[in-house]
């Protein structure tokens, strides 16, 4: 019973992005293909970031007697990437799943649909914590001999390791539950939340060589504080480095037991968890006189009430309006600062602002909210397709929330850049056309390819804006669509042209391309909107 | 008002509807039965305009579904068989929105949604997001949606599932104004003694072809709907008795 939920529960994570899709068969097997050399791609890239971290502190750290730290800090890191990677699964899969009340209605006891979740969440710590134990295993034994008790304990350190973020999500990922539960508008914290997390782990991750540098430079005193204050990651390193029985022992006790209580608590209140209510505050409506709006504005507005009260939705597809405003605030803050560095190249100082134009029209293609709108609309399909209204409205509702959303960040960021760094007049118009330009191509491209590779096979919203092809699509040619052009004139047409000039001819050709997809989802895209489904 | 010729629709090698055709009258409530996967939901889908058929032609006021598509959905409403709505709105932003959509002016509007959400007993959740919804209350909110257009026919595929007793009968004698005003309702049901009672005239549809349509009196003689029915099914299959 219990292996057949865990089964169960493994496929419902893992099989999302290849299951039950309309496409054709041979379009699926390419499609499998493309997403599993986009995985392995980044897979690498991971192990090649990690592994380079390890590399840079495991000579010192060995010269200096301190391997135990090595492993210790290998810990930290696979805890954290765990715990970040796992939090908001582990909430939607223990407190909000949709098959809590189907399951509980059968002969299965509490503890085995927990303990099913349970594992499934450890298996996915496991793929988090491969990507830091591997690579810091493989370094280490570059360098120093491995033993066989040091393997063992290293193999079983890793198994166990997952305990502890595991036992970290299942709190937190309450903690969030509980909070939700007390609120009225659960997007709005949910939200909030899931950016105090990024921004936490992209500060840490932008200060990490800092971090390492502090760590090389004061081995000793900060192995002496992590010895007498973080047992779990001491006793971790000292089993695996040393070979020590008794820290093994240690480090697996403070992995389990805090884990077992918080599997026990859990089990406990799992009915009730799983079946109350979730306290949400009931609103008494109000008589009061409604706002009318014409066709277009009423599906905007639907549009946009929809992204904004996901915050999946926020989180995974319009993260670049967040950079934006942040490359904005900074750009306040710090000046031109960043372009000081070509002071040191005078020859290249010419480049200076057409970059920092790049770099806006770069943050723009990191926006993919288009891309997964019509997947979204899902079992909903009905309504649009049943209402008096033209397709290409609906479809241009999508593209425009994308618009509406994006544009007024790019445009900030555009102007900070006009006041704060000295550009040409030809410059600042460059500066706000372009990346303008391709707001409103990507939104279009998200439209258009999301008609040809829609998902309406969801069970969760996650899905659809996160594993759909439509995505993947939108989210590289967006990006490539900026990198080809930039590539093409640092390596081929430097030499021909000034880089305003370039600017100024793919300024044409976004404006021709955009204005193609317009019209597209005026003919050929309505009519394959009106039979989708 | 709704003219279904030679209707067929076939999925891959599959006929779901082999030409079939309806004539729905204004004034008239006409029920549509069948087994499951006879062909109803087909039929029904294809005469709003969101799934193109391969023959045949449906006319909703004289205007072709095929050809000029805004226009019969502008006097029509669909009330699918189950109320999949946009959880994201509250149920007031959805009757607003439908609203918008159909360019109901502000007065009707506010007027409709109150004597609509009042008869079903939905007034105080309307600020309530439609994810906090039952099955029942999202239906009657789909069936509140339908009307705040005054639509001239309206089409119901098996409206009174998740309706509570009381919802079931406001239901009934709203079908019943909206055809004594000169509308017209097509609907399936597999409640065939709501049928019964209901319908001015039936179809029975088996396999995707018409088996016997026409008035209430007509298809069912002296016995009841469901005898017709069952004895156009084959018989019940079953040796035990209800009664």
């Amino acid at each position: 019973m219990l292996a057949a939920l865990i089964r169960t529960n493994l496929a419902a994570l893992f099989s999302h992005l290849f299951r039950g899709s309309k496409l054709k068969k041979n379009r699926g097997v390419l499609f499998k293909i493309f997403v599993g050399l986009l995985a392995l791609y980044i897979i690498a890239v991971f192990l090649f970031m990690f592994g380079s971290t390890f590399y840079g502190i495991c000579i010192p750290l060995g010269n200096t007697g301190l391997q135990w730290l090595y492993f210790g800090i290998a810990a930290i890191i696979a805890t954290a990437l765990c715990f970040i990677g796992s939090v908001f699964t582990a909430k939607m899969l223990l407190f909000n799943a949709r098959d809590n009340d189907f399951l509980l209605s059968m002969p299965i006891p509490p503890a085995y649909i927990l303990a099913s979740r349970i594992f499934t969440l450890l298996v996915l710590n496991y793929f988090f914590e491969l990507l830091v134990m591997v690579p810091a295993g493989f370094v280490y034994f570059a360098f120093f001999q491995a033993t066989l008790t040091s393997v063992v304990f290293l193999i079983i350190g890793f198994l166990f390791l997952p305990l502890i973020s595991l036992t970290l999500s299942c709190i937190f990922g309450w903690i969030i539950q509980l909070i939700e539960a007390r609120v009225r508008n659960k997007s709005l914290i949910t939200t909030i939340i899931s950016l105090a997390f990024l921004a936490v782990y992209f500060y840490l991750y932008s200060k990490m060589n800092r971090y390492l540098q502090i760590l090389i430079m004061n081995i000793v005193s900060i192995g002496e504080t992590i010895k007498s204050t973080v047992f779990p990651v001491y006793h971790f390193g000292a089993a695996i480095a040393d070979g020590n029985p008794v820290s093994l022992f240690l480090f697996l006790i403070f992995a389990v037991v805090p884990f077992a209580i918080v599997y026990m608590v859990l089990s406990y209140n799992f009915i009730k968890v799983a079946t109350t209510n979730k306290g949400t505050v009931k609103i008494k409506y109000t008589d009061k006189p409604l706002k009318v709006s014409n066709v277009r504005t009423a599906l905007l507005k639907k549009e946009l009430r929809h992204f904004i009260t996901n915050p999946m939705y926020i989180l995974n597809a319009a993260l670049g309006v967040f950079f934006t405003l942040t490359a904005a605030v900074a750009l306040v803050i710090y000046g031109g600062l960043p372009l000081s560095v070509f002071e040191s190249m005078p020859e290249f100082a010419r480049f200076a602002n057409p970059l920092a134009i790049t770099a806006l029209c770069f943050l723009a293609t990191t926006n993919i909210i288009s891309a997964p709108s019509i997947s979204l609309e899902g079992r909903n399909l009905w309504i649009p397709q049943s209402l008096p209204i033209d397709g290409v409205d609906v479809l241009l509702a999508k593209a425009n929330m994308h618009i509406v959303v994006c544009l007024p960040s790019v445009l900030i960021a555009g102007l900070v850049s006009i006041f704060v760094l000295d550009m040409t007049f030809p410059q600042m118009l460059l500066m706000l056309i372009l990346p303008s330009l391709i707001t409103v191509f990507c939104a279009l491209f998200g439209v258009v390819i999301n008609l040809h590779f829609p998902k309406f096979d969801w069970v969760n919203e996650v899905v659809a804006i996160k594993q759909g092809m439509s995505t993947i699509i939108a989210m590289l040619a967006s990006m490539a669509s900026v990198a080809v052009p930039f590539l093409l004139y640092a390596f081929l047409l430097l030499q021909y042209m000034t880089a305003e000039a370039f600017m100024l001819i793919c300024t044409v050709i976004f404006a021709v391309l955009s204005l193609w997809m317009f019209r597209y989802l005026k003919t050929k895209g309505k009519a394959i909107f009106e039979t989708l489904g | 008002m709704l003219r279904i010729e030679h209707l067929t629709k076939k999925y891959g090698n599959k006929t779901a509807v082999d030409d079939l055709s309806l004539h729905i009258e204004k004034g008239m409530i006409y029920g549509f039965i069948g087994h499951n996967g006879a062909g109803k939901t087909t039929t029904i889908k294809a005469c709003c305009g969101i799934l193109q058929y391969d023959e045949g032609e449906i006319y909703i006021n004289g205007m072709s579904i095929k050809e000029d598509p805004i226009s019969c959905k502008s006097i029509l409403a669909y009330i699918p068989d189950n109320p999949y709505l946009y959880e994201f709105l509250s149920g007031i932003k959805y009757l607003n929105f439908i609203a918008d959509i159909f360019g109901v002016p502000q007065f009707e509007r506010e007027e409709r949604i109150k004597k609509y959400s009042g008869l079903f007993e939905l007034t105080d959740d309307l600020a309530q997001p439609i994810s906090s919804y039952s099955h029942g209350m999202k239906q009657k909110l789909t069936i509140i949606s339908a009307l705040i257009h005054e639509p001239k026919l309206i089409i119901m595929d098996e409206p009174f599932v998740g309706l509570d007793p009381k919802a079931t009968h406001i239901l009934k004698n709203i079908m019943r104004e909206i055809c004594d005003s000169g509308g017209a309702i097509f609907f399936s049901t597999h409640v065939l003694e709501v049928a019964e009672k209901l319908c001015d005239r039936v179809a029975i549809i088996k396999k995707g072809k018409l088996v016997v349509s026409g008035s209430m009196d007509e298809v069912k003689g002296d016995v009841s709907l469901e005898d017709v029915f069952l004895e156009l099914e084959g018989g019940v299959g079953y040796a035990g008795s209800v009664d």
